[in-house]
């Protein structure tokens, strides 16, 4: 038997909290191979490209926008309470990730082997804790930067310290709700991205109908949303750190799975993993449905109505539909050059949601096996609904980018339909193929070919509707 | 020690109810079976009783103290065997046992005797990637016995055991009543719940 660092002392009380970590820290750095060296230098490795790739992203993103703006000038009002009202939204979507995630969590190992034991639970989370709150504070301080760069509004250290502040926040604040059994987890997600729609949607309706728009402030709020976001911050902090003794297991696993499918989704360079994951949560969810019987007549009628009763349950795809037309009418406000790509792009991400049942049957040949038919013709019938969805949108959306041409409304919308369905039936990773050396490092050649499989179509498309309008 | 009392546990799924308003009690020195088909909700109400689910009505206690996860207390006098355990892919069996009874303060059986009854000795230098199913599931029982314990929770405790395995288990569990343990398992297996259970709790119809 090996001799290990683990050998328990004698005594019944459990030991100090930071006496166990350091033990096991300890007996687990004698099976790595991995020195500090090796983690500085991917660290290292890292940050650079972030810094790299990240100004090229950012400076091109500004040119970009500068560009749209300066060839179709819009309403700076509306532009701007467009934008306040997108924040906003984006926020209650980043609330809502942070709590579908924990944000805390634990991996399964360590509920099995430490929360499980009487381990002081604010001892095991609180090195979590300070990761969360550092890597979303300065990483909202460099978005906010970032932003501030991309709109060339000057004002930079404002625009970090507001990161900054709404980072700790939001990381503070999602913990301290995840230690509640009183509080609801999800009210600031749908309260802001409410408030924010109904702002997007109000500025499009005056625009829209009364050609009116409210004005912009005359000086910057930046930094008045920086200095009010530091008391939440600290306040929240407090709250959190005092809040973490009372996260229990149930909280801390949740979004462990969600973490064990994206790691493995990139660790093996699939991403349909963390698709499955998500739709399975979705599902789950649901929990029970009605059941009922379905019309007589041929296998496709029956199929249909099978794929039917899927959009019937699947709300949030429908929300996710309205949603989208919303941001295109507020896109054509805001930046007019842009409205016919982003109708090409949202339409596919509307349609894409109803999909289901294509994405279903194009990964279990068993599945198709069972119902019978050729491939072709389940596939085919399962594209009805996403093919339908596309189209109806499509027509949502005319009034806000215009109709263009009857023919070219027809090829976007096949061209939708097709990319739908060329992303939903990506067959499955294969990870014995070719290898391409690229300046990342190796990348399978069927990872390209996942990634790509749909987005290739999708970009055409957007290209002809530039071309042509 | 009082006794392990579930009181109007539900859990639901969406709209789909598991669990409805359960109730029992297991006493110190008994063991209580949850008895139900798949599906019934048996893995449901013991995540329910560990805190590895939160239900969405009921309270769990022992004598009058109501349960929590985050309680330090009940952590250290309530062991559990289930499904979901996983491992450190870098430790070793012996080190993981190690491990959970140090941070119990060794209040549990010896590890090397845990071992020899499990007969994991052979295996006591591997890591979990190269475990038997069967040796996975024996290291999961393993953990519940380096360290003290007043209730022991375990779901399907037979699975993937062969017939000395299960006859181990049963023998086990006789000897758990007789320190005082109260054990709550769901179980499959007709004869392991006929040798040794004190109350049955059906669920799911």
């Amino acid at each position: 038997m090996t001799t290990t660092a683990l050998v328990p002392p004698p005594g019944t009380a459990p030991p100090p909290s930071g006496e166990l970590k350091a033990r096991l820290r300890k007996a687990r750095r004698r099976h790595r191979n991995r020195s500090m060296g090796d983690l500085l230098t991917d660290l290292y490795l890292i940050a650079f490209l972030i810094a790299i790739y990240g100004w090229a992203a950012v400076d091109s993103a500004g040119d970009f926008l500068h560009r749209q703006v300066a060839a179709a000038p819009a309403d700076p009002g509306a532009r701007y309470w467009i934008a306040v009202g997108a924040g906003l939204a984006l926020a209650g979507f980043v609330w809502q990730g942070l709590t579908a995630v924990g944000p805390l969590q634990v991996g399964p190992a360590v509920q099995s082997w430490l929360a499980s034991t009487p381990l002081s639970r604010r001892a095991l989370l609180a090195p979590r804790f300070t990761g969360l709150a550092l890597a979303a504070a300065f990483g909202a301080a460099l978005l906010g930067a970032a932003g501030a760069a991309i709109g060339r509004s000057g004002g930079y250290g404002w625009a970090a310290l507001a990161g900054l502040a709404w980072g700790t926040t939001f990381a503070a604040g999602t913990v301290a709700v995840q230690a509640s059994r009183v509080l609801g987890r999800r009210w600031p997600a749908w309260s802001l991205a409410g408030a924010g729609g109904l702002l997007v949607l109000l500025v499009v309706l005056a625009h829209d109908l009364w050609d009116w728009a409210p004005a912009a402030p005359g000086t910057s709020l930046l930094p008045a949303v920086a200095v009010i976001g530091v008391l939440p911050a600290a306040v929240l902090l407090v709250l959190a750190v005092r809040a973490l003794p009372l996260i229990d297991r149930a909280s801390l696993s949740t979004g462990a799975r969600f973490a064990s499918a994206a790691s493995s989704a990139i660790l093996l360079l699939d991403p349909s993993m963390l698709a499955a994951v998500v739709e399975n949560q979705r599902w789950r969810a649901v929990g029970r449905v009605r059941s009922r019987r379905f019309r007589r007549g041929p296998r496709w009628w029956v199929l249909l109505q099978a794929d039917l009763r899927r959009v019937g349950r699947t709300r949030a795809a429908l929300a996710w539909w309205a949603v989208l037309v919303l941001a295109v009418y507020a896109v054509a406000v805001a930046l007019p050059t842009v409205g016919g790509a982003v109708q090409v792009i949202a339409a596919y991400l509307a349609a894409d949601r109803f999909a289901g049942g294509l994405r279903g049957i194009s990964r279990s040949a068993g599945l198709r096996r069972a119902i019978g038919g050729s491939d072709a013709s389940l596939k085919l019938v399962h594209l009805v609904v996403p093919a339908l969805a596309a189209t109806l949108w499509w027509l949502a959306t005319v009034p806000a980018v215009g109709a263009g041409p009857l023919w070219l409304a027809a090829l976007l919308v096949v061209g939708v339909a097709a990319t739908v369905y060329r992303a939903a039936t990506r067959g499955p990773m294969a990870y014995g193929g070719a290898v391409a050396e690229t300046p990342m490092g190796a990348i399978p050649v069927d990872l390209i070919r996942q990634v790509v499989r749909g987005p290739d179509l999708l970009f055409v498309l957007v290209a002809v509707q530039l071309l042509v309008r | 020690m009082d006794a392990l009392t579930v009181e109007g546990l539900t859990r639901r799924f969406g709209n789909l109810v598991v669990l409805d308003g359960l109730s029992f009690a297991v006493h110190p020195g008994q063991v209580g079976a949850v008895l139900g088909a798949n599906g019934s909700g048996k893995t449901t109400l013991l995540r329910c009783v560990i805190g590895a689910d939160r239900p969405d009505e009921g309270v769990v206690r022992i004598g009058a103290k109501r349960i929590y996860e985050t309680d330090a207390w009940a952590r250290s006098i309530m062991a559990a065997a289930l499904d979901d355990i996983d491992f450190f892919p870098d430790l070793s069996v012996y080190e993981h046992l190690a491990l959970l009874a140090y941070a119990h303060g060794d209040g549990g059986d010896p590890v090397d005797e845990v071992l020899g009854e499990l007969g994991l000795e052979g295996a006591c230098d591997q890591l979990p990637i190269t475990l038997s199913s069967g040796q996975r599931r024996r290291l999961a029982l393993a953990s519940c016995l380096v360290r003290p314990r007043k209730v022991l929770i375990l779901d399907e405790p037979e699975q993937r055991l062969d017939v000395a395995g299960r006859a181990w288990l049963t023998d086990r569990l006789l000897r758990e009543k007789a320190a005082g343990t109260a054990v709550l398992m769901a179980s499959h297996d007709a004869e392991l719940v006929d040798a040794v259970a004190d109350v049955r709790i059906g669920i799911g119809g």
